[in-house]
């Protein structure tokens, strides 16, 4: 029962952080939207919750709540730089499809 | 025959005045991006080239790429010290709009706003064309 954040992905996730006072965390969740039906979402976080689940790294922590996780276990977020684009990247097991541009996926029922 | 030559003639005459009255602008931070890029590779006869194809969700695709050559047909823009250029093609799709780099929570990426496209995919790197150009 894990998730994983690469070394790319808690950088930027720190660098998100930075200077953000009022936020002591990120949330990533997921919501119902997207071509696929579910997509990811970051936020930032002012409480931590009593059912959330807590990763802490260097210059920061993510959250996810209880029915999101459910859906992200065994999750690698990574975060890819190309010199056009950067964004994080899900890979996660429990999606079964994805969108083309990767921003939406779905999970077997 | 002759008829043909002057029409023609004149086709790329309106064409070239339409490109004049419509240029693509590109905002201060993608400017800035645009700079720290090439510096970066340490070459600064490098223009960044945008083109168009076929893909994605919508239909067709912005492209990105460095290029040290300039094609043909290529229309050119200087802007704040960085050069831009775009082949005829894509240059009928991308007339009036504005070249931006954002930076938020989940990434960073060169946007188009583009006054030719219809509709865009959710991640903007795809879009459909309104009009024939």
């Amino acid at each position: 029962m894990a998730i994983s954040i690469t070394q790319s992905a808690q950088e930027k996730l720190a660098k998100a952080l930075l200077g953000k006072k009022d936020s002591v965390a990120l949330r990533l969740a997921v919501v119902r939207s997207g071509c696929a039906g579910f997509s990811y979402r970051l936020d930032y976080v002012r409480q931590i919750e009593s059912e959330d689940t807590v990763w802490d790294f260097p210059g920061g922590k993510l959250v996810v709540d209880k029915e999101s996780f459910k859906l992200l276990d065994g999750l690698v977020l990574d975060y890819i730089k190309d010199p056009f684009k950067e964004r994080f990247v899900f890979n996660n097991p429990k999606a079964t499809g994805s969108c083309g541009c990767g921003e939406s996926f779905s999970v077997a029922k | 025959m002759k008829r043909t030559s002057e029409k023609s003639v004149q086709d790329l005459l309106d064409n070239a005045a339409e490109n004049q009255r419509r240029r693509i602008e590109l905002t201060e931070a993608a400017l800035q991006k645009i700079k720290s890029l090439i510096e970066e590779e340490r070459d600064k006869e490098l223009k960044l080239r945008i083109f168009i194809t076929g893909g994605g969700c919508s239909g067709y695709q912005y492209n990105f790429a460095f290029d040290r050559e300039i094609e043909e047909g290529d229309i050119l823009y200087e802007m704040g010290g960085v050069s831009l250029v775009i082949d005829p093609q894509s240059h009928m799709y991308l007339r009036g709009a504005q070249i931006d780099y954002e930076e938020n929570l989940e990434g960073a990426r060169f946007v188009i706003h583009n006054p030719n496209a219809g509709s865009t995919c959710s991640c903007g790197s795809s879009f459909s064309a309104n009009c024939t150009p």
